[in-house]
Order: C-alpha cells, then structure tokens, then sequence
C-alpha cells in the first residue's frame, strides 16, 4: 500500500510575544498513512493537531521536516484537486444561501457555474439541507449543525482522494452524527485515505484502521486500533472483604486496580485466567461474597487517558487528582504488539512517583464496553453498507453518475 | 485566472450586502439629490455648487466606502476562518488576493457608477432647467479621475492589510492618502530646504507616496474658463499612473502574502 501522506521529523514553532522563546506546536512528527486508510489523529485540545493538518494543507509553514500528500509537497495545487477539508467549527459567507456557498466552492475546482449548482443541490440534498426552508436560508441563520453539514457538502465536492477531517462531528446532535459517522465508514468502504481529527473517541474507534495520539506536539501512541487495544481487562466485585484481603490480592496480582466503596470492593486487572482464580479463591477464603466476574474491552476513551489525561480518582470519598500513568498492564509497550507503538509522556509515570504501577482505579468503571450500536473497527464492509442511512446512499448514487 | 473572477465576484456580492457600505452610499446618492434644493443662488452659481459638492460628496463617499472596504477583505478571510477552506481547494494564493483586490475595486466601480449617474442626471436636469448645454461627458471624466484616485486607493489599502491590522490600516491608509493629495505641497517642501535630511525625506516622501492629488479635475468641471493642456494626455496619464502603481503594490502583497501564514 503506498502512502498517501508522509511526515517527516516535522516541526512548527511559534515565539512566544516578548520572550526569547519559542512553542513547540508540533515537535519532530514523523508518520505515514496508507492510500485507504482512515487514519486517526488525536490530541487534547492544544496537542497540535490542527497545526498538523494545517502544514498539510499549505496553509502554515513547518519551521522543519518535511511533510507530503500523495507524494507531492504539501500545499501542491495539482494534488488540491484531490483533496478535500473540513476545518474544526467552519465559517462560510454569512450572507449565502447552502447552495450558493456550495456553488461558490465548486467554481474553485473550475466547474461551470450550471454544472456548480447542479452539484450544490445534490449535495445540499446529501448533507440534508435539501428541505425547502433550509435551501433559502442563509448562512446565519444557521445552526451550528446546519454549518457542519454544509462543511460536510463542501469537502466532497470534488469526490477526493484525501479528506482531512478536523472534528466532523463537533457541534452536532446524536442523529446528525451517527448520519456523519455512517458517511465516513462509507468513504472508507470507497477506499478514500483520512485523516481524521476527533474528540468523539467511539467514532474514532468504529471508523479507523489505525489510530495515533499526540501530546503537546510530540506522538506518542500509533498503531492499529486491535493492536492499540489489546489486552482485556477483568472486573471481580466482591463484598464482605476487608482491608488486608483486598492487601493480600493486591500481593497475588500486581498491576490490579483494587477500590473499596463501602462495602463493595472493585478490583480490575488483566485477563489471566490463572489470576482470576487466585483472586476468586482469596475472596472464597476470607469468607467474602462473589458477586461478579466481567470482562472489560478497553476502548480508545482508555488509552487516550491514559496517555494525555488527567482525571480525579475516588476513593473511599477522598478525592485526588493525580496524572495517570501509562497503563503497564493494558498498552502494548514500545512495539511490543506487532506494529503498536506507544510512547510514554515524561508526564506520566516518571513524574508521579507510585502511579507507574497503580493503574486508575476509576478506569475499569468508567470503561463501559461499547454499545451494540457502535461497529467495531474490523466490521466488514458489508455491515457498514448496511448501516448507511438514505443519505448515504445518495452519496453513492452521486457518485455513481 | 477564471479562480480570481469567482473570488472577485463573490467578494462583490458580499460588499454590496455591508450595511455599512451600502450606507455610504444611500447617503451619498440622497446628497446629491438633495442638492436640488439650493435655489437660493443664480442658476449659474447654483449649477457649480451642485457639481461642486456632487464631486465632493461622490469623491468622499467613494473615500470610506474604498477604506472600509478594503482594509478588512484579508483580515476578516481570515478571522473569520473562510480562507481555510477556500485556500485548502485548488487556489492560488495570487489568485485569492487578485480576487479580492479585484472584488474591491469593482465594488468601489459599481458605488462610484451609481452616484455619478445620479450626479450626471441630477446636473443635466439642472442644465435643462437653465436652458444651458448639457456637459455630461465632462462630468463622466470627473468621475472617472475620482475612481482612479479610489482605485489606487484599494490598491494601497490592500496591500497594507498583508502588514497591518485593520484598525492600524484604517489610519494609515487615510494618512497616506492626505499626504499623497499634498504632494505639490511635499514637493516644494524637498525642493527649498537647506537641510539635507528634511530634503531627502520629503523627496522620499513625494516618490513613495501615492500621488492622489495628481486626479484632482473638479477646476475645469467648476469653472468653465479653466481648460486642462492637452486633456486626453492629462486622463492617459492618470489613468497608466493608477495602473501601474497599484499593479507594483499588488505584486508587492502577493509576495508578502505567499509566505503569510493563515
């Protein structure tokens, strides 16, 4: 599979206004993404991602490394053909109508001004702006959806190659969502490449086939979404323990999360089918009530924490707020699973003496397995036809003419 | 090129729906109607004050609708964000700013067309009243100076804007401009000084500047005994001196503009 987009040791810094110094906004980046791939880039706000895609685009410079799309300098006009982008909360000409902004954009790609409307209104029509009331609107009296979809109309004018998509679902309603969520994983059926900037993790996870983290510029996870999530988790609940048992199972398994809420004790920890009955047993002895045993599938919600978060751990009513580590049990270390590769924040572990091994307590409470609804990344393409909405398949019909 | 035509034409559908502009310009259009109640004067003099102000009130209006216009067209793309998207198609940055640029001064060509129209008609009912000749061609050669100098004007706002922020725009524009009406003044100012920092820096002044005061054709239109040497010479040279300056300010933004981060 060839590349569609390279990134080289790229690096953007800004000066910092009346200092000496500079901001790392992207600090020496280097990956690929295959000709097909959904592709996903995600960061906390500020990570650099936008600055990524941004560089992408030849709408800002890199002060160094270099950074291609389908095999053409970044910014190429020829390759602009081809390639398509949806800013994060975009802005159009507030005095337009859906249309006329559509036609405006297909006029940039050198389409006639007959065949431009033409276009718009099947477009309009797609992103289901198409009703009457909507046609005639303009664009300020749009809601944050409505720009959203017309975004959405904007970046498949020209049937590209690439879609640098910069949080498509921002802003929008479950409905209009899940319809956005369906048009990627049909692009994705069509064998388009994007590059996918989102927050909406389980949207993340249900359309990509692999899937990267930055923070504060520098990457710091990149791998496949099986690969990235590998490695189940268990969560035995048992009441009617005290203190030194749960001690006592924390010497048994290392690397459990044990929580004690009153009289219910959690304790997550890796899938081993050895330790769960070492756990069970100990339970058993200190004449403790089993209450359940449940697998847990990690979801990229988990890893994205565990690599840039921050969150409050509850415990027995205290709350403390500390830097979550890396999780040693559950992420693929260092190209450990095949082509996974994950990169610890100096942030982490190292800065937080005693977290290294204590994984998040809230974790395995938080990290509901998702939905039914929600597709899992290696659905075949089959499932995902089948999901379309009417929408989407106008999508298709269009582009079948 | 047809890339900056769609720019252009979009940015002139979108200046012409600017309350503000189209302000200017409803207040422009009205004054000069309303010049038609001066009937307190000779129909001789009342005729020149009618070409006087409809001159003065076309020239102004012209004035902030040119600056205000122009002064936010790049800063306000991007601001407002839309240059992400425009910019991410197949469009040059040359061709983005020539369309803008290009919006600019044919929004300014479509105000400064509409008041002179009215000003022409206005003039020529007056005429007819007075059983006087109707000079309407002349008038037209007085509005034509008027969007030159307004042309020249976008050109430099414009090209400013690469720099400056709107609000730093707005005065240095309109500083530019008065001391580009003064040159005769700046001139003379370089020719008799004795120093010769003050003399080198007003003859810098005088080139640099933009020459606005070079389109100034209310005296042949005000008084009918003042005739301007060889005037289709006079309107030529006006006429290649906006061209040519403002083509110089124009290559000089997208040069700046190529490098500019949105």
């Amino acid at each position: 599979m060839a590349d569609a987009i390279v990134i080289k040791n790229l690096t953007k810094q800004y000066p910092v206004p009346l200092k000496n110094e500079v901001v790392n906004a992207v600090d020496n980046l280097s990956l690929n993404v295959g000709e097909g791939e959904i592709f996903g880039f995600l960061g906390a706000n500020g990570a650099g991602k936008t600055t990524t895609i941004k560089i992408l685009l030849g709408l800002i410079f890199p002060t160094a490394g270099e950074a291609s799309v389908l095999g053409a300098p970044a910014g190429d006009i020829a390759v602009k053909h081809k390639v398509a982008y949806l800013p994060e909360s975009p802005y159009f000409y507030e005095h337009m109508t859906a249309p006329e902004v559509i036609t405006f954009y297909a006029q940039l790609f050198g389409m006639h001004r007959e065949d431009a409307r033409r276009k718009a209104a099947e477009l309009v029509d797609l992103v289901g702006l198409g009703g009457k009331s909507d046609v005639n609107k303009r664009i300020h009296e749009f809601s944050k959806g409505m720009r959203q979809r017309v975004g959405i109309a904007q970046s498949l004018i020209n049937d590209p190659t690439v879609l640098f998509y910069d949080e498509p679902t921002s802003g929008l309603d479950a409905i209009a969502r899940r319809d956005i969520r369906d048009l990627m994983l049909l692009l994705k059926s069509q064998g388009k490449t994007m590059f996918l900037s989102s927050h909406q993790l389980e949207d993340v996870e249900a359309v990509c086939h692999r899937v990267s983290i930055i923070h504060k510029g520098k990457l710091r996870v990149l791998g496949t979404v099986e690969e990235l999530l590998a490695g189940e988790r268990v969560d035995i609940v048992a009441t009617g323990i005290d203190r030194t048992t749960g001690d006592r199972i924390g010497a048994l398994v290392p690397g459990a999360t044990i929580r004690t809420d009153g009289t219910r004790t959690l304790v997550n920890m890796a899938s081993d089918q050895n330790a769960v009955w070492a756990v069970t047993e100990a339970i058993r002895a200190a004449h403790g009530n089993l209450v359940a045993v449940s697998p847990k599938r990690r979801t990229l919600e988990d890893l994205f924490v565990e690599v840039v978060g921050e969150r409050i751990i509850i415990e027995d009513d205290i709350a403390t707020t500390e830097k979550v580590a890396a999780n040693a049990a559950g992420v693929p270390a260092n190209g450990a699973a095949g082509n996974g590769r994950v990169e610890k924040s100096p942030a982490s572990a190292a800065d937080v003496p005693g977290t290294a091994s204590a994984a998040p307590s809230a974790s395995a409470s938080d990290t509901a397995a998702p939905s039914a609804s929600t597709p899992s990344a290696s659905a075949p393409a089959a499932d995902e036809a089948a999901r379309t909405k009417p929408s989407v398949n106008k999508y298709k019909e269009l582009h079948r003419k | 090129m047809s890339t900056a035509l769609v720019i252009a034409r979009n940015t002139i559908s979108e200046a012409l729906r600017r309350k503000i502009l189209n302000a200017f310009l409803m207040v422009g259009v009205a004054t000069i109607v309303l010049t038609f109640a001066f009937q307190a004067f000779q129909p001789r003099q009342e005729l020149t004050l009618i070409k006087g102000m409809g001159l003065g009130i076309i020239s102004l209006a012209g004035i902030l609708i040119s600056v205000i216009l122009s002064i936010n067209l790049i800063p306000n793309e991007i601001e407002r964000r839309t240059i992400y998207t425009i910019l991410s198609k197949p469009v040059r940055r040359y061709e983005f700013l020539l369309g803008k640029w290009g919006g600019a001064v044919g929004t300014v060509f479509l105000n400064i067309a509409l008041m002179s129209i009215v000003f022409v008609i206005a003039v020529a009912i007056k005429q007819q009243i007075g059983g006087q000749d109707v000079d309407a061609f002349q008038l037209l050669k007085g509005a034509l100076m008027t969007y030159m100098q307004l042309f020249l004007l976008c050109s430099l706002a414009i090209f400013l804007s690469i720099f400056t922020t709107p609000l730093v725009n707005f005065f240095l524009t309109l500083s530019l401009f008065v001391i580009g009406n003064l040159s005769s003044f700046t001139q003379d100012l370089a020719r008799n000084s004795q120093n010769v920092l003050v003399k080198y820096f007003f003859t810098a002044i005088h080139y640099l500047v933009p020459n606005f005061g070079n389109f100034q054709y209310s005296n042949p239109l005000l008084n009918p005994g003042v005739q301007v040497q060889n005037e289709a010479l006079f309107l030529i040279q006006n006429v290649v001196y906006a061209v040519v300056y403002s083509a110089v300010l124009i290559i000089l933004a997208v040069l700046a503009f190529d490098r500019r981060e949105v």
